[in-house]
C-alpha cells in the first residue's frame, strides 16, 4: 500500500528515468547489479537534492569497552531531581518519549496510551488520552512556534495545545509511518519514516525510508531509496529515529545503520558516521545488502550468542556543541546497559553517561543508573534530560542512607508506586 | 511415651541449633574501579576467602556505583577478599576483623588485562552474564564427594525443599535442565543427586521467558568441558531377618546426545514402584532422604516381593542447544513382576434407619501376583513453529489372584443374620497398545494471509484385550431363614477386546479472518474432539455339579459395544494487559467455549435385553477467567474461576447388565430408565505469593457443583443383610469442597525451617432410596463431611541434620435423615530424623503414630524405624546399612472410609518387624 501510494507521488522525470532502465534490463541476471548502483547513485543524489551541498561526515570509532567514567560534576553544574505529580489522571507507567518546550515537559507513555503534560516543577498540567480504545498513537511531534502537539493516527492528525486541548484535526490521505514537524515555515513542512511494506513487491521497485510533504497530499521529497522486491517489513523496528533537540535541529538515524543525520528545515546538515568494534557490529551490508534480506529477522528476533552485543540502532541522539550523545540498542536489550555514551568530537574521548559517579553536585546521585537499559530523554538548551523509575529511585536513596550519605534537599522523598523522577542535569559552562 | 521423647529431642535441636549460628558479625564495605578508564565497575565479583583454605565465606556483586558491602564475616581470623570482572586482572586484599565493626576497605582498583580468556579467569563464585545469574561452581569448596544439590543449597535465594523442589527467590522451578536438556526423564533429584560438584561448570539461573515481568525461573546445570560424558549409579544387596532381602542394580551413562539407564532388582520388604523414574530416584549417591518414594512402604497392605527389570534411553537424532528446537528419541521399558500376601479384616456400618444399623464383619486372606510389561517409545521434533511427535505404548499384564473370604451381618450389638464364605482364583492377562500422535503449527505474526494457521492435530488409537479365568466356590446363609442358603461352584471366562480412535483439532485463529482490524488479544478457534470406540465383551460362566461343568445361560453373554462421542465446538479468548513500568503487570483471560455433544451408544448381545441403541445430544457451555496481578518485587495475587456444564452417560452396566446374585451384600441391578446427569460445576482459586527470597505462598480454592438426574442409588436390604444395589436417577447431588494451603521457608544464618499447611473440607448432599425388608420405599438424604488436614515443619541445620514433624487429622460424618451420625476419623503424627555427623555416617529414624476412631472405638498403633549408614572408600561409593524396621512389630494398617449410609474401616497386616544389613556400591564416573 505504501509503495504503492508513493509510486502515485512520485516525480514524474524520475519514475520515467527508473522505468526505461528497468524495462531495458527485464529478466536479466544484470539487473540487479545495476540497480543496486543504480540506487546508490540515487540515494546520493536525494542526499544532493535536499540540503544542495555535500554535508560534513565525521568519522567516529567508538569501542564501548573503553569507554571512560568520571564524575557527575566533570560534565554538570548542577542535578535537580523533580518527582512527576502522581495522582489517578497523572499516573503513567514509563516515559517512552519526551521533549522539551519552554512551558512543559511533554511525555509519550504507550503503556496507558498518553500524552501527559506537566510543569517544568513536576506539576501534572494536562493529559491526551485516546478518543477512541483503537485510536493508536506510537508518538507525537510539536509545532514549536504554534505551540502545538501533533499527534498521528491512521486517518488523521490530530492538533492539541500545550495544555491538552483539542485544537484541530486533519484528515490524511494514508497512514505512512512517523511523523516529525520540522517547523512552521519549513518547506517542507514534515518528514515521515515509512515503515518497509508488510509485503515484497513482486519485481524489482524503488521505495524510499524517508520522505517529505507539507499537506499529506503530496510528496515532496524522497531519500534513501530501496528495492521493495527484496526489502519489507522484516527490517523495521519499532524505534523513533527522529530526534527533536528542540531548537530547530533533528536528529535521525536507520535501523541497523550507524551513521546518523543532522538535519534543518534547510535540509541534511552533517553526518556522524560510527565504526564500532567487531564484536559490537553487525555484518557488513546488514542493512543494505539483499543477501541479508531473507535471514535478518532471524539475525535479530532469534540471535546466536556471539551476536548479542551487535548494535541495531543508535538514537536517541544529540548533539550539544561539540558533544554528541546519544544510546546504542543492541539485539539483546538486557546487554544495552552502559549504553548511554558522550563523546567528545573534538577530543575523541568516549564517557559512559551510565558510569559517571554521583557527587555533591547530584547529591550522591547517578544521571542514569548503571544496571538498566535506559535511554537519554531530552537536550533542551543547556540541560540534559533522564528518568528514573519511583522504585528504583527510592532504592538508590535507601542504598545512600546505608552507606552513611546525608540525603541533602534535592533528594525528594517519594512513595516507591509513584510516577518516574525526572532528572535535569545542567551542562557545565563551556563544555560545549 | 516414644512420640513424647521424638517431640522433644525435635524441640531440642531446634533450640540448640538456633542458639549455635549466631557467630559471623563482622562487615566490610567498599568500592571496585577500573583507575585507567576512571569508571566504577557495577555487577563485578566481590568475594572474601579463609586465608587459612582459601574456602569461601561470602560473596556478592557490586551495586550501580561500584559499590560493596558483605556482613556475616567471622571475627579475629585472617580473610582476604577478591574483586573480579571479566577482561580484569582479579585483584586480593587481606584484612581482619578484630571487633564487631564496619570495616572499610575503600577503592579496590582492576586493571585490564586483554589476554585474559573469559572462561579462564571466572573463578569468582558468581557473575551478571547478561540477565543470567552464573555461579562458578570451581568457587565454592565443598567435600570432594559433594553433588549437585550441595552446591544449590549455598546459592543464595535457592531452596531445596525435603521433597525435591527447588525454588528460587520463592518462586518453583519448572525445570532443572543439564547442558541446556532434561537429565534422565527430567526428575530434579536425579540431576542433583548424583552429579557430582566436581563435575559442574557453572549453575545458570535465569527467567524462562525472557520479556516477561514474571515469569517461571529455570536453572541450567552446565557440565564442565570433558564432563559432559560419564556414569552413575547403584547396586545393594541386603539380607535380613525373616527371611528378607533386597537386591538392586542401577546403571545410567550419558554423553552429549545420548542418556541411557538400566535398572534390575529384586526384593520382598515392600518396595515396589512401576515408574522407572521413581526407581531412578531412589538409587541416587546422595543417599538417605527425608522424604523418598521408594522405600519400604509401612502403608502397603500385606508383604510384597517385586522382580523387575528395565531401561530408559534418550537419543538425540541430531545434536541442539536451543530449547526452540528438538529432535529426539526417548524409550522407556520396565518389566515388574510382584507378590503379595495380604490378611484383611473389615468392619462395615450401614445406616439403615433409626433403630436399626447393620454390621458387617469379615476376615480375608489374599495372595495376589502381577507381571507387568511396560513399554514407550517417542520421537519429539520441534523447530520453527512446528511441533511433532509420535508415540508408541504397550503394557502387558499378568495377574493371579486367590482369596478366601468369609463374612458375616449382624444387627448392631445384635445376633448374626446371615454369613458368606468366598474362595477365589483368578487368573487374568490384559493387553493394551496405544499409538499417540500429534502435530501442531503456530503462525508466524508475520505470516499476512487471512487463512488461519495456528493449528493441532491429535490422534490416539488404543487397542485392549483382557482375558480372565475366574474359579468361584460360594456359599451363603441366613440364620433367620434356614431355608434361604446356596453354594455355587463356578468356572467362568471372560474376554474384553476393544479399539478407540481418538481425534482431537483445533484451528484457527479465525477471529482476524473476520474482522477488519488486527487484534492479537482476541482469537477465535474451531475445534473437533471425536472418540469412536467398539468393545467386544464375553462371559463364558459355567456351574460345577459334582464335577460336571453346566453351563450358567443366565450369566453367560457376549456383545458388542459401539460408541461414538462427538464434540464439534468453538472457543474464543479474550487477553488483556496492563502494566506500569516497575510497579504492576496485571494480565487477565476470559474464555468462552461451547461444544454440541453426540453420545451415541449402540448394543448388540446374544442376550435380547441388551440390545438397544441411545442417542444423547446435548450443548455444554463453559466460561472461564484468568486474572493476575503482579505487583513487582512484592507479590503476585492470582485468581482462576471457571464454569462449565458436562453431561455423564449411563453405561450399559448401568443399563443392562448381568445380575449375579451371589455378591449377596453388595448384588448390582441396572435400570433402563436412566437418563444422562448433567453437572454444572464452578471453581474458583486464589492465591498470594510474596515476591521475596525466601518463599511464602498461600493459596484458597472452592469447588461448587450440582448434578442433575444424578446417577444415586437405591438399597435394599433384607431382614438377613443381604443387599442390592440398583442405580436410580436423582433431582440433585450438590457438592462443596474448601481447600487451603501455606508454605513458608524461613532462612536463618545457614539454617531452613520449613512450613506447609494443608487443609481441605468436603461437604456433599445425596438423596438415595434405603429399603428394609419390604418397606415403603422412601427417599432420604445423606450428607457426608470430610475434613482432612496436614501440618509440616522441616527444619534443616548446616546439611547435618534433618527434622520433619507432620500432623494430618482425616475426619469423616456422614448423616442420614432420620438418624444419629455416624462419624470416623483418624490422626497421625510422623517424625522424621536425619542426622549427618560426618560425611561418612547418616543416622535416620522414623516414626508414624496412629489412631483411628471408628465409631467410638480408637485404635493406636505406632510404625517406628531406624537406621545407620556408614560410608566407606575415597568416593564414599561403598555404603553399610543396619536397618529396623517397624521395630515396635505393630504390623498393621488401618483405613477408615465412608459413603453415604456406610462407614467402614479395614485392617491389613503389612511387612511386619525385621532387621536388616544392606550395602550399596555406588559406581560414578564423570568425564575421562
Amino acid at each position: 500500500m505504501y509503495t504503492n501510494f508513493i509510486n502515485q507521488k512520485r516525480k514524474k522525470n524520475m519514475k520515467e528515468i527508473r522505468s526505461f532502465i528497468l524495462r531495458a534490463y527485464s529478466k536479466s541476471r544484470s539487473q540487479r547489479i545495476f540497480l543496486f548502483l543504480f540506487l546508490t547513485f540515487l540515494s546520493s543524489l536525494s542526499c544532493l537534492f535536499v540540503i544542495g551541498q555535500n554535508h560534513p561526515v565525521h568519522k567516529i570509532r567508538l569501542d564501548p569497552d573503553n569507554a571512560r567514567g568520571g564524575n557527575v560534576s566533570d560534565f554538570f553544574d548542577d542535578v535537580s531531581f523533580i518527582p512527576l505529580e502522581t495522582n489517578k489522571e497523572s499516573l503513567f507507567g514509563k516515559i517512552y518519549q519526551m521533549q522539551v518546550t519552554e512551558e512543559c515537559l511533554i511525555i509519550y507513555d504507550s503503556e496507558t496510551y498518553a500524552i501527559l503534560i506537566f510543569e517544568h516543577n513536576g506539576k501534572f498540567r494536562a493529559k491526551i488520552n485516546r478518543r477512541k480504545p483503537n485510536e493508536y498513537f506510537g508518538s507525537f511531534t510539536l509545532n514549536r512556534q504554534d505551540h502545538e502537539i501533533i499527534l498521528k493516527t491512521r486517518e488523521l492528525l490530530l492538533f492539541y495545545d500545550y495544555n491538552g486541548v483539542f485544537l484541530r484535526e486533519q484528515k490524511i490521505d494514508l497512514n505512512l509511518g512517523r511523523i516529525l514537524h520540522l517547523g512552521k515555515d519549513s518547506t517542507p513542512r514534515y518528514a515521515i519514516h515509512i515503515n518497509r511494506p508488510t509485503k515484497a513487491s513482486k519485481k524489482d521497485s524503488i521505495a524510499y525510508d524517508l520522505t517529505f510533504t507539507d499537506d499529506f497530499q503530496e510528496l515532496t521529497k524522497e531519500l534513501f531509496p530501496y528495492n521493495s522486491r527484496n526489502e519489507w517489513r522484516q527490517y523495521n523496528l519499532p524505534q523513533n529515529i527522529f530526534t527533536d533537540q528542540g531548537d530547530g535541529t533533528f536528529m535521525f538515524s536507520f535501523p541497523y545503520r550507524y551513521n546518523v543525520f543532522e538535519m534543518s528545515s534547510k535540509g541534511i546538515v552533517q553526518e556522524f558516521n560510527f565504526v564500532f568494534p567487531e564484536k559490537y557490529s553487525l555484518p557488513f551490508g546488514f542493512a543494505t545488502e539483499s543477501s541479508f534480506a531473507q535471514n535478518r529477522k532471524e539475525h535479530i528476533f532469534n540471535p546466536k550468542p556471539e551476536n548479542y552485543n551487535h548494535y541495531i540502532f543508535l538514537g536517541p541522539f544529540y548533539r550539544y556543541g561539540d558533544l554528541v550523545l546519544f544510546f546504542g540498542d543492541r539485539i539483546v536489550s538486557y546487554m544495552s546497559n552502559h549504553s548511554d555514551f558522550i563523546y567528545n568530537l573534538k577530543t575523541k574521548d568516549t564517557f559512559s553517561l551510565n558510569l559517571l559517579m554521583g557527587t555533591e553536585t547530584s547529591g550522591f546521585m547517578p544521571v542514569l543508573q548503571a544496571s538498566q537499559s535506559q535511554k537519554m530523554l531530552a537536550v533542551y538548551q543547556d540541560r540534559l534530560y533522564t528518568s528514573m523509575s519511583s522504585a528504583n529511585y527510592m532504592r538508590a536513596l535507601e542504598r545512600l542512607k546505608k552507606d552513611g550519605k546525608e540525603i541533602e534537599d534535592k533528594l525528594p522523598s517519594i512513595n516507591n508506586k509513584d510516577n518516574p523522577v525526572v532528572i535535569i542535569s545542567t551542562f557545565k559552562k563551556g563544555i560545549k | 511415651m516414644i512420640l513424647k521423647r521424638i517431640l522433644l529431642l525435635f524441640c531440642f535441636g531446634l533450640i540448640i541449633c538456633t542458639a549455635k549460628g549466631q557467630q559471623f558479625v563482622g562487615e566490610i564495605r567498599g568500592g571496585v574501579k577500573d583507575p585507567e578508564l576512571n569508571r566504577v565497575i557495577p555487577a563485578a565479583t566481590v568475594s572474601v576467602y579463609l586465608m587459612q583454605d582459601s574456602s569461601i565465606v561470602e560473596y556478592t556483586l557490586t551495586d550501580d556505583a561500584g559499590g560493596f558491602k558483605l556482613n556475616k564475616l567471622p571475627l579475629k581470623t585472617d580473610l582476604f577478599v577478591s574483586a573480579s570482572f571479566v577482561g580484569y586482572k582479579t585483584k586480593s586484599v587481606k584484612f581482619h576483623i578484630k571487633d564487631t565493626e564496619i570495616l572499610d576497605l575503600g577503592t579496590i582498583h582492576l586493571f585490564k588485562d586483554n589476554n585474559i580468556i573469559e572462561e579462564v579467569v571466572i573463578l569468582a563464585p558468581v557473575r551478571m552474564n547478561g540477565d543470567t545469574l552464573e555461579f562458578n561452581a570451581d568457587a565454592f569448596k565443598m567435600d570432594p564427594n559433594a553433588v549437585a544439590e550441595d552446591l544449590l543449597k549455598k546459592l543464595p535465594g535457592v531452596i531445596v525443599w525435603g521433597d525435591g523442589t527447588i525454588t528460587v527467590n520463592g518462586r518453583e522451578i519448572s525445570s532443572l535442565m543439564v547442558n541446556g536438556k532434561p537429565f534422565f526423564g527430567g526428575r530434579t533429584t536425579v540431576a542433583t543427586q548424583n552429579i557430582a560438584k566436581d563435575a559442574i561448570n557453572k549453575v545458570q539461573v535465569y527467567q524462562k521467558e525472557r520479556n516477561s515481568t514474571d515469569s517461571i525461573s529455570e536453572i541450567n546445570i552446565q557440565l564442565k568441558d570433558g564432563k559432559s560424558f560419564g556414569y552413575f549409579g547403584k547396586a545393594i544387596v541386603g539380607t535380613g531377618s525373616t527371611n528378607k532381602y533386597e537386591s538392586d542394580l542401577n546403571i545410567n551413562a550419558f554423553n552429549k546426545r545420548t542418556q541411557v539407564s538400566t535398572i534390575i532388582g529384586k526384593n520382598n520388604v515392600n518396595k515396589e514402584s512401576d515408574d522407572i523414574n521413581t526407581l531412578l530416584e531412589a538409587s541416587t549417591y546422595k543417599g538417605a532422604q527425608l522424604n523418598t518414594n521408594y522405600q519400604t512402604n509401612f502403608n502397603k497392605p500385606g508383604e510384597t516381593g517385586a522382580l523387575r527389570g528395565g531401561i530408559l534411553l534418550s537419543h538425540d537424532l541430531k545434536e541442539y542447544n536451543s530449547q526452540k528446537e528438538k529432535n529426539t528419541f526417548t524409550l522407556n521399558y520396565l518389566y515388574n513382576n510382584t507378590h503379595q500376601d495380604v490378611e484383611r479384616s473389615d468392619h462395615v456400618l450401614t445406616n439403615i434407619n433409626s433403630d436399626n444399623i447393620q454390621e458387617r464383619l469379615g476376615q480375608s486372606l489374599q495372595n495376589k501376583k502381577r507381571g507387568l510389561n511396560s513399554f514407550m517409545s517417542q520421537y519429539e521434533f520441534r523447530k520453527n513453529n512446528v511441533d511433532f511427535s509420535i508415540t508408541g505404548r504397550l503394557k502387558q499384564e499378568n495377574i493371579g489372584f486367590t482369596g478366601l473370604n468369609a463374612d458375616s451381618v449382624q444387627a448392631l450389638y445384635g445376633n448374626i443374620l446371615s454369613r458368606r464364605k468366598n474362595s477365589e482364583y483368578n487368573n487374568g492377562k490384559s493387553t493394551n497398545a496405544g499409538l499417540d500422535f500429534s502435530i501442531s503449527h503456530a503462525k508466524r505474526r508475520d505470516n499476512e494471509t487471512k487463512i488461519p494457521a495456528d493449528w493441532e492435530i491429535g490422534y490416539i488409537i488404543s487397542k485392549t484385550n483382557n482375558r480372565e479365568n475366574r474359579l468361584l466356590e460360594s456359599n451363603f446363609k441366613s440364620y433367620l431363614d434356614p431355608t434361604d442358603y446356596f453354594d455355587v461352584n463356578r468356572d467362568n471366562e471372560s474376554l474384553i477386546e476393544g479399539v478407540t480412535h481418538k481425534l482431537t483439532a483445533k484451528w484457527g485463529d479465525f477471529w482476524n479472518v473476520f474482522t477488519k482490524r488486527k487484534d492479537y488479544n482476541k482469537t477465535l478457534f474451531l475445534t473437533n474432539n471425536i472418540e469412536l470406540g467398539k468393545r467386544y465383551v464375553y462371559d463364558d460362566v459355567y456351574d460345577v455339579i459334582e464335577e460336571n461343568r453346566i453351563q450358567n445361560a443366565l450369566l453367560s453373554f457376549n456383545r458388542t459395544e459401539h460408541t461414538i462421542d462427538w464434540k464439534p465446538g468453538l472457543t474464543f479468548q479474550h487477553t488483556f494487559i496492563k502494566l506500569l513500568s516497575g510497579r504492576f503487570q496485571k494480565e487477565g483471560k476470559l474464555e468462552i467455549s461451547a461444544d454440541y455433544q453426540m453420545f451415541s451408544l449402540k448394543n448388540a448381545s446374544d442376550r435380547h435385553f441388551q440390545n438397544f441403541d441411545r442417542l444423547y445430544r446435548n450443548i455444554n457451555p463453559s466460561i472461564a477467567f484468568n486474572y493476575k496481578n503482579n505487583q513487582i518485587d512484592e507479590y503476585v495475587n492470582a485468581i482462576n474461576t471457571s464454569f462449565h456444564i458436562s453431561n455423564e452417560f449411563p453405561t450399559v452396566d448401568d443399563l443392562f447388565p448381568i445380575v449375579d446374585t451371589t455378591n449377596v451384600y453388595g448384588i448390582r441391578y441396572g435400570n433402563p430408565d436412566l437418563k444422562p446427569a448433567k453437572r454444572k460445576e464452578f471453581q474458583v482459586d486464589f492465591s498470594h505469593r510474596k515476591s521475596k527470597k525466601t518463599a511464602f505462598l498461600y493459596k484458597a480454592n472452592l469447588k461448587v457443583g450440582d448434578i442433575n438426574n444424578f446417577q444415586s442409588i437405591s438399597m435394599e436390604y433384607d431382614a438377613s443383610g443381604r443387599s442390592i444395589i440398583k442405580p436410580v436417577n436423582v433431582d440433585y447431588h450438590k457438592y462443596i469442597s474448601i481447600g487451603g494451603n501455606i508454605d513458608k521457608a524461613i532462612e536463618f544464618d545457614q539454617n531452613l525451617l520449613l512450613l506447609k499447611w494443608r487443609s481441605s473440607w468436603t461437604g456433599s448432599k445425596t438423596p438415595m432410596y434405603i429399603i428394609f425388608d419390604d418397606e415403603v420405599n422412601v427417599l432420604q438424604q445423606t450428607t457426608n463431611s470430610i475434613v482432612d488436614a496436614d501440618v509440616n515443619v522441616t527444619f534443616n541445620y548446616k546439611n547435618v541434620l534433618d527434622l520433619n514433624a507432620n500432623y494430618g487429622l482425616y475426619y469423616l460424618h456422614s448423616r442420614k435423615d432420620d438418624t444419629n451420625p455416624l462419624k470416623n476419623n483418624s490422626h497421625r503424627i510422623e517424625t522424621k530424623t536425619l542426622f549427618k555427623p560426618s560425611n561418612q555416617m547418616t543416622i535416620g529414624s522414623n516414626a508414624s503414630y496412629y489412631n483411628n476412631v471408628f465409631y467410638g472405638t480408637a485404635q493406636k498403633y505406632t510404625i517406628w524405624n531406624a537406621w545407620v549408614s556408614y560410608r566407606f572408600m575415597k568416593q564414599n561409593n561403598l555404603e553399610l546399612t543396619v536397618s529396623g524396621n517397624d521395630i515396635l512389630n505393630q504390623n498393621r494398617i488401618l483405613n477408615v472410609r465412608n459413603l453415604n449410609n456406610v462407614i467402614s474401616q479395614n485392617q491389613t497386616n503389612s511387612i511386619g518387624r525385621f532387621y536388616m544389613v544392606s550395602l550399596s556400591y555406588f559406581p560414578r564416573k564423570f568425564g575421562k
